[in-house]
């Protein structure tokens, strides 16, 4: 079997191309997997309310983040735009991230800092009315679909196992907090929530 | 001699091939949908199932799941079969396959729309459908490689390297970046958090390009360009170094995804160094299959499939040059979310993959189903030029929508302030995403025109092909 190579030896074939595939796991992606302490020595991050969990649920869920980065970059006009860059340590309870890879709207990283909530829903009902040519779609039924709060103390606890330091009381008052909300008061809630966590640490 | 049929599984072939067809018009429809909603909103009709957001990974997913898995399933069960003068190794295992991977692609189709999504992109299907998906591929797996292990031919042939690659390191990449905790029966949280999560994200992101579109494809087209242009690979060094290059690289590119964010900078520099060392293996890879088909210059001259094939190879020398390019840090300052992007994939998802598809299906449909000649060769040159129409204009439209609203987000005043808001980028890019739309239809108006052909060339009498070949 030694005399052989890939090109004769199915088993060869296979194992040496899980190999030669794989050293980037060893060097890039298992490093950065384990420096989740370090990470958060130096965050400021703070975690999501139960209501702010069942928005950012929602804004994935409608998609939010094929259109709306949140990852400011380094770069002077960006930061001039929109806030404050993204630090490492500002995303440790984001799971998982919404960076995004397109920016079709603006950059929402510090969005809860611009804009009243009064602004986000009508904007949310009809972008055009405050914006005459967004291209963004309308969601009026948002504000028409109301929560029942059953899931989120299954999110709450899935999350806190995965390391946000909720405790036991948030987690049993998470399902007041969220039913009978509209999905589009809950959407507001996480809009408004966003970057200000990391609001004292201001660029000067 | 129809019995060259008989000597291969070639039933589920066809089932996987048309299969293919169908999802590469749907998802491509889908794609010219979203590009009308981004120059009219309103053709979203406020409805929660077919706005923008829901509409839009069910493109992608339609596209890369849909089109391409089944076309690549089709054809490496094929060619696994011909290179080595077997059978597949379990025909019932083949069925689970097909039945399987339609049934992920069902469940895409209503759940997306839903709203049921984790959220990472090229793999925003949740995860009972996630375990579904590593279930069939395992089953694929077996099947093709149980297939090369009982194959009657000594060597194993080069387009089945690169399909092996293709199954193995999408496995790989699939199962890691869907790690997922439930919390009930649609909804998860992935495991990584933050800028973990964004590595392992465009680790797979970038992979799938490079596994499923890239190195898939590659194995596809080692195959059907030899035989179209009935002449043997150009040189087999040049194929072996392609294939290591390839599998040795790829892998480590997807962090160029992440140059100027929150990541560690190292993590962006390997991104960046490895992408523009993919530029070597790419473009020699390119010019071995480019070799091939100039061997036959005669048939080159009249035959619109090897022009296609020829088109797809010249689009993928484009899109591996840009890639790197964008790879760089000062073009990626620019380029970063930009259209440019969108532009860049799709010069390589409708000239490549698009392409070197369209060329398998006129070249393999009509021999699959034992016919000699197309139905209408007028037709293919119609196709031929709506195709390549579309793409560059797509192409043409996002690099100006792209490269201007970059250098406006970031252009600044003498005094520092910004010299342009986000609306007005917005507006100077608009006439371009008509354009943009425009191309698309046309490209889609093409897949249409190729799937009526090749109904109307499977459906008529004529004489049965020697060999299915």
């Amino acid at each position: 079997m030694l005399t052989k190579d890939f090109t004769h030896s199915v088993v060869i074939l296979i194992i040496s191309t899980i190999v030669v595939a794989s050293f980037s796991i060893l060097v890039l992606i298992v490093p950065n997997l384990v420096r989740t302490d370090e990470i958060r020595a130096t965050s400021l991050a703070k975690p999501l309310t139960a209501l702010e969990v069942a928005g950012r649920d929602i804004y994935i869920s409608e998609g939010c983040h094929v259109c709306h980065t949140q990852m400011v970059r380094g770069i002077e006009p960006e930061i001039k735009r929109d806030g404050r860059a993204n630090k490492e340590g500002d995303d440790i309870y984001e799971f998982p991230n919404l960076w995004g890879s397109k920016r079709t709207g603006p950059d929402l990283t510090n969005l809860g800092r611009k804009y009243s909530a009064q602004w986000q829903r009508l904007h949310l009902i009809d972008p055009r009315q405050v914006v005459p040519t967004s291209l963004m779609p309308a969601y009026p039924w948002l504000f028409k679909q109301v929560l029942s709060g059953d899931d989120i103390e299954n999110k709450m606890r899935v999350l806190k196992g995965l390391g946000v330091p909720y405790t036991e009381n948030e987690i049993e008052r998470s399902r007041l907090a969220v039913k009978g909300v509209t999905k589009g008061e809950a959407l507001v809630h996480y809009l408004q929530s966003l970057g200000n966590d990391t609001a004292s640490d201001q660029e000067r | 001699m129809s019995q060259g049929m008989e000597l291969y599984d070639v039933k589920v072939v066809r089932y996987f091939i048309v299969a293919a067809v169908a999802w590469s018009i749907a998802g491509m429809f889908i794609g010219v949908v979203l590009a009308a909603q981004l120059y009219w909103p309103v053709l979203n009709f406020d409805s929660e199932y077919i706005q923008f957001g829901r509409l839009r990974p069910l493109h992608t997913s339609g596209v890369i799941y849909g089109f391409v898995v089944n076309m690549l399933m089709g054809t490496s069960l094929y060619i696994v079969q011909r290179t080595g003068q077997t059978k597949l190794f379990n025909q019932s295992l083949s069925w689970m396959v097909f039945w399987g991977w339609q049934l992920v692609l069902f469940l895409a189709l209503v759940t997306l729309p839903m709203g049921y999504t984790s959220s990472k992109e090229y793999a925003e299907l949740e995860w009972p459908i996630d375990l579904l998906i590593v279930l069939v591929w395992v089953l694929y797996a077996v099947l093709f490689f149980g297939t090369i292990a009982k194959r009657k031919v000594n060597h194993i042939f080069v387009a089945n390297w690169f399909f092996g690659a293709f199954i193995i390191v999408v496995a790989l990449i699939f199962i890691l970046n869907n790690l997922a905790m439930p919390v009930s029966l649609m909804k998860s949280y992935s495991v990584f958090a933050g800028a973990q999560d964004a590595i392992v994200q465009w680790w797979w992101g970038h992979n799938a390009v490079g596994f499923l579109l890239t190195a898939g494809i590659i194995g596809m087209n080692y195959y059907f360009i030899p035989k179209l242009s009935e002449r043997p690979i150009y040189s087999y060094r040049l194929s072996v170094i392609h294939f290591w290059g390839l599998v040795g690289f790829y892998t480590w590119a997807g962090t160029h995804h992440l140059v100027y964010s929150s990541v560690p900078v190292w993590v962006q520099n390997i991104g960046i160094v490895m992408s523009l060392i993919l530029w070597l293996p790419s473009w020699a890879g390119a010019f071995n299959s480019a070799m091939t088909l100039l061997q036959n210059k005669e048939k080159l001259k009249t035959d619109y499939i090897m022009w296609f094939f020829m088109s797809a190879i010249l689009y993928y020398c484009l899109a591996t040059f840009e890639g790197p390019l964008l790879a760089i840090r000062w073009f990626n300052m620019v380029a970063h979310n930009t259209e440019w992007i969108i532009g860049h994939v799709h010069s390589a998802a409708l000239g490549w993959v698009g392409m070197s598809g369209i060329a398998t299906f006129y070249y393999f449909i009509p021999r699959l189903w034992g016919k000699t000649q197309l139905w209408s060769n007028r037709m293919l040159k119609w196709h031929f030029w709506l195709a390549h129409v579309g793409v560059a204009l797509y192409a043409i439209a996002l690099w100006v929508a792209g490269i201007g609203e970059g250098y406006m987000w970031l252009a600044q005043q003498e005094n520092g302030s910004l010299a342009y808001s986000f609306v007005e980028a917005m507006d100077f890019k608009a006439p371009w995403l008509f354009v943009r739309f425009f191309g698309g239809a046309c490209f889609v108006l093409g897949l249409l025109l190729m799937a009526f052909n090749l109904y109307k060339t499977v459906s008529q009498e004529q004489g049965e092909v020697a060999d299915a070949n």
